[in-house]
């Protein structure tokens, strides 16, 4: 009976449900021999990956290897960037190594009788050894079965071709030259063909697919006739098989026969940068303690020294427990305003959070109004007003509503800030960690790396005041095997990397002094002075315009720089370089414009180090748990030419925050920028504690972003 | 019967909702819809397994005055059982804490029906409660919506809004620590977008609940809570 009873319920929920409609489009963890989400083999799919999926897949048959990192930037568009060894291509080199940048666009979603159709670019920028662009739609025709078809033209274009359209220019050596441009004339253009394929999940780990591919391997094929070159590729058949086994979430390994004459194998390796590698081991917040209304107006504490500082030691007692540091607390009779600075906590709104209810377990019951000022380099950010009966009201509601309640307002506007405690300053902190340094994509071996050691310590001498300093030692590594000289034609301002990253050590990595102000409402500034990075020592000032509640900020930058000794000790070198001087001045005003749909552009406008003058375009998607993904570009007013291989400065960046990978709560992040080639032109001084940096995160937009956080 | 109800309902929540084939996950697919018919023919578990009193909760038990709330709670995902004490009250909402220990682990309830989890991955923020405790309090039947938030991987409060069913069991003794009285079982039958879920309440005839075993999200599955006294 109660089974019945049981059953019908559940059909009458079922009933019940809201029946707000979700599209869950076309996606795939798989990806094919290019890297890109595709269930088949070497051809392309209309399928992308999920939204935020990050994936590096490394797929090689005899004689060729292809490295890919793929980010799906949007739920319908991905990017890629591949290197790509090819054995014996070309007479001049024993590998010829390759770089390569990919970009899809879905057009049309998957509907319930339409396919959804997706168009992309293959190494569409640079020399184009694997160029090609398509049209491709793909429809699910169950759970387990996915048909593929699609037009290419390039690369994807040259096997069976049924017609062909304006001219391309077919890739040989010769047109390399400086490479790293847009080649708008060529896409599709030339010799278009069909290809097609099947993909069908036997299991849920294992999957086969086959295709007929439409890429002739004609270059390979013809450098396989050339005697000088080394090369041995025979297509024999357009048709590809593949068997995919999904080894453990995240781990996919591919078995494959190529054109009929190769065997291969590709591993691809995936995360979602939402999906945390560890569960957060963040401990529970404490909850926040109700006053009894009849303490409400007991005003007696005000005249007991004791109640006054129990309140205080408890405040900082339970602080500490959370991690966040306490600069300073003023107490009055309704008001308790906390000075904090949190360097724990990736979302500033989790600080917040916990303060105000540390708050609310220690302050007497007649304060009605909390405030909590963020710090940081001993900047106040932004002042933060919760009323004490909201906070008892709103700890089991949405976070939105604690949202809605919060007022946040800049500190220097609100005034009044706690002054630091006594005998806070000077403050030293210190830390002992190794780290990696890369050179990549060197033609001789793509990728060296070094493991040093370094000690770094931050010694705060007053509100604002830092001088930092570190230092490395080399543990292991090759980079001092690096010996490409630098043929660079412009003055030598970062080509010189070899040299530097030679150096064993111990090498003082940096030793600055520098100072944080803020002069009024919505203005900062920093100043700073000393051996600012590797290459460089000198001066760097900075300003920042930035309100509270805004999502655009304007800076301006000046540096006065020298150029540092190879053995990064105490010693300067000649700005004489063999490509010219390096300039004493370069400096740049930017603009910030944070999208708060998780993208956010920056650009940089003014002289770089060499020099020459122009402006950098940065764009990047950023998470509210500290990943970050972006990509850049400068364009300064040199010539490709004089510039050297690769035309115009470009690369992507990320970050990678550590609590993502580890689950305890730290604001450690790593951070990296990769670019296909390192050159002088569109260069900037790297020096630390940018204000942008330190003072975004606790601004409202971002907090807001965060906001999950607050009750956590 | 059974059958012959189970096809009837199906037929409805086809002719209501759902696209005849689809690789979608919409509301209610052919798939989901089966899944559902599947948990209805074979519900999941009516009983709470019989557990026996740790040797932590019977020292709680003892060494605590008879006014001290006290529970157990078992987590698939944590290892054993663990005794509770509220730490903070808040209204009509409790924080419970581990006893004997500075575990910084909590449970908050609404007098009985878990609201938020922290500590706990993926945490259970907030709840809305009102409709089902109402009803399950009452020991009355009826059908009230019942909303969970989780904090995903990026920070975001998601909120998984579900419409439940609340229907009476049997009569049951409880018998658990210091509790010893009838109640009435009372079950929760939810339904959300992708997943479906049944809660099982043991209610005193004022009211309380004495022992429940309820659904904290798709990643943790069931939390059994079992007063003490």
């Amino acid at each position: 009976m109660i089974r019945k009873q049981f059953l019908f319920a559940t059909m009458l929920a079922a009933l019940m449900m809201p029946g707000a409609s979700h599209a869950d489009s076309l996606t795939t963890t798989k990806t094919n021999n290019y890297g890109v989400p595709s269930g088949l083999i070497d051809m392309p799919t209309a399928e992308m990956a999920p939204d935020s999926e990050f994936s590096i897949t490394v797929s090689h048959f005899p004689g060729y290897t292809k490295s890919t990192a793929t980010f799906q930037v949007l739920p319908w568009l991905s990017g890629s960037f591949r290197y790509s060894g090819i054995d014996g291509l070309s007479p001049a080199f024993r590998i010829y190594y390759d770089r390569s940048f990919d970009v899809r666009i879905r057009l049309l979603e998957e509907t319930d009788y339409l396919p959804a159709v997706a168009v992309g670019l293959q190494d569409f920028l640079g020399t184009g050894v694997l160029s090609g662009e398509y049209i491709v739609a793909t429809k699910a025709i169950n759970n387990r079965l996915r048909v593929t078809g699609g037009i290419g033209w390039g690369r994807l274009g040259s096997y069976n071709s049924f017609a062909s359209w304006r001219n391309r220019q077919p890739f040989t050596f010769a047109g390399v030259g400086t490479g790293g441009n847009f080649r708008f004339s060529d896409y599709f253009s030339g010799r278009m063909a069909f290809f097609g394929g099947l993909t069908y999940d036997i299991t849920d780990k294992i999957s086969v697919s086959a295709e007929y591919s439409s890429d002739a391997y004609e270059f390979e094929e013809r450098q396989t006739a050339n005697p000088a070159a080394a090369i041995s590729f025979n297509h024999k058949s357009p048709w590809n098989f593949g068997l995919t086994y999904r080894a453990a979430e995240g781990v996919d390994v591919r078995l494959f026969s190529l054109a009929g004459s190769e065997i291969g194998a590709s591993v691809s390796l995936s995360l979602n940068v939402k999906k945390p590698a560890t569960a957060s081991l963040e401990q529970a917040p404490l909850p926040v303690a109700v006053r009894d209304p009849a303490a409400l107006n007991d005003l007696g504490w005000t005249l007991d020294q004791n109640t006054q500082k129990k309140s205080y030691r408890d405040f900082s007692t339970l602080l500490a427990q959370e991690q966040i540091e306490l600069i300073g607390l003023n107490i009055s009779e309704r008001t308790a305003h906390a000075l904090i600075e949190n360097n724990i906590y990736i979302a500033d709104a989790q600080a917040l959070g916990r303060t105000f209810r540390v708050l609310s377990r220690t302050m007497p019951a007649s304060i009605e109004t909390f405030h909590i000022t963020v710090s940081r380099n001993g900047l106040p950010l932004s002042t933060t007003t919760f009323r004490r009966s909201d906070l008892e009201r709103l700890e089991n509601a949405p976070a939105r509503d604690a949202l809605a309640a919060a007022v946040m307002t800049d500190s220097l506007r609100f005034g009044d800030i706690p002054a630091p405690l006594p005998g806070l300053y000077p403050k030293l902190e210190w830390k002992i960690a190794p780290f990696a340094r890369t050179y990549t994509f060197d033609p001789d071996q793509p990728f060296r790396a070094d493991v040093r050691l370094r000690a770094r310590a931050d010694w705060h001498l007053g509100k604002g005041w830092i001088v930092s300093g570190s230092s490395s030692v080399k543990l292991f590594g090759n980079l001092d095997q690096v010996t490409r000289p630098s043929n660079s034609l412009m003055p030598h301002v970062r080509t010189n990397a070899a040299r530097y990253n030679r150096e064993a050590g111990p090498t003082i990595d940096q030793l600055t002094i520098a100072k944080y102000s803020r002069h009024g409402p919505n203005v900062y500034s920093r100043l700073t002075a000393g051996y600012l990075e590797m290459m460089y020592a000198g001066v760097s000032g900075e300003v920042l315009w930035k309100p509270v509640d805004s999502r655009l900020a304007f800076g301006a930058e000046v540096n006065f720089v020298h150029p540092r000794d190879f053995d990064q000790l105490l010693g300067l070198r000649t700005r004489q370089t063999p490509g010219g001087v390096i300039p004493h001045w370069n400096g740049h005003v930017s603009a910030y414009y944070d999208f708060q749909n998780g993208f956010d552009a920056t650009v940089h406008a003014g002289r770089y180090l060499a020099g020459d003058w122009g402006a950098t375009l940065e764009v990047a998607r950023s998470f509210s748990n500290g990943w970050r993904f972006g990509a850049f570009a400068t364009k300064t007013n040199v010539s490709a030419a004089t510039f050297g291989e690769g035309s115009f400065d470009k690369g992507i960046f990320f970050s990678v925050p550590l609590t993502w990978l580890i689950g305890q709560p730290t604001r450690q992040t790593y951070s990296d920028t990769i670019r296909p080639l390192q050159r002088d032109g569109g260069q900037r001084l790297k020096v630390d504690g940018r204000l942008y940096d330190v003072v975004n995160d606790a601004h409202r937009p971002s907090v807001a972003e965060s906001w999950g956080k607050f009750w956590r | 019967m059974i059958v012959t109800r189970l096809l009837v309902g199906l037929a409805v929540v086809a002719m209501l909702a759902l696209p005849g084939c689809t690789s979608r996950k919409s509301d209610l697919t052919l798939l989901s819809a089966g899944k559902l018919a599947k948990a209805a023919l074979r519900p999941p578990k009516l009983e709470l397994d019989p557990v026996k009193l740790s040797r932590t909760a019977r020292k709680a038990l003892a060494s605590t005055g008879p006014d001290e709330a006290l529970a157990t709670v078992q987590f698939p995902s944590v290892k054993g059982q663990s005794v509770l004490r509220v730490i903070e009250t808040n209204g009509a909402y409790g924080t419970w804490a581990a006893w004997g220990s500075s575990d910084r682990r909590t449970v908050t309830t609404k007098n009985g029906i878990i609201t938020a989890t922290r500590a706990i991955p993926p945490d259970l923020m907030s709840a809305d409660v009102d409709g089902v405790l109402t009803l399950v309090s009452r020991r009355e039947e009826g059908t009230a919506l019942y909303t969970q938030r989780y904090l995903d991987g990026n920070h975001q409060e998601i909120e998984a809004k579900t419409s439940c069913v609340v229907s009476r069991g049997y009569e049951k003794f409880v018998e658990y620590g210091q509790v010893s009285q009838p109640a009435l079982q009372m079950f929760s039958s939810c339904v959300a977008r992708n997943s479906q879920f049944v809660d099982l309440y043991l209610v005193s005839n004022s009211g309380r609940i004495l022992q429940s075993r309820q659904w904290v999200g798709p990643k943790l599955g069931f939390a059994t809570f079992q007063l003490l006294r």
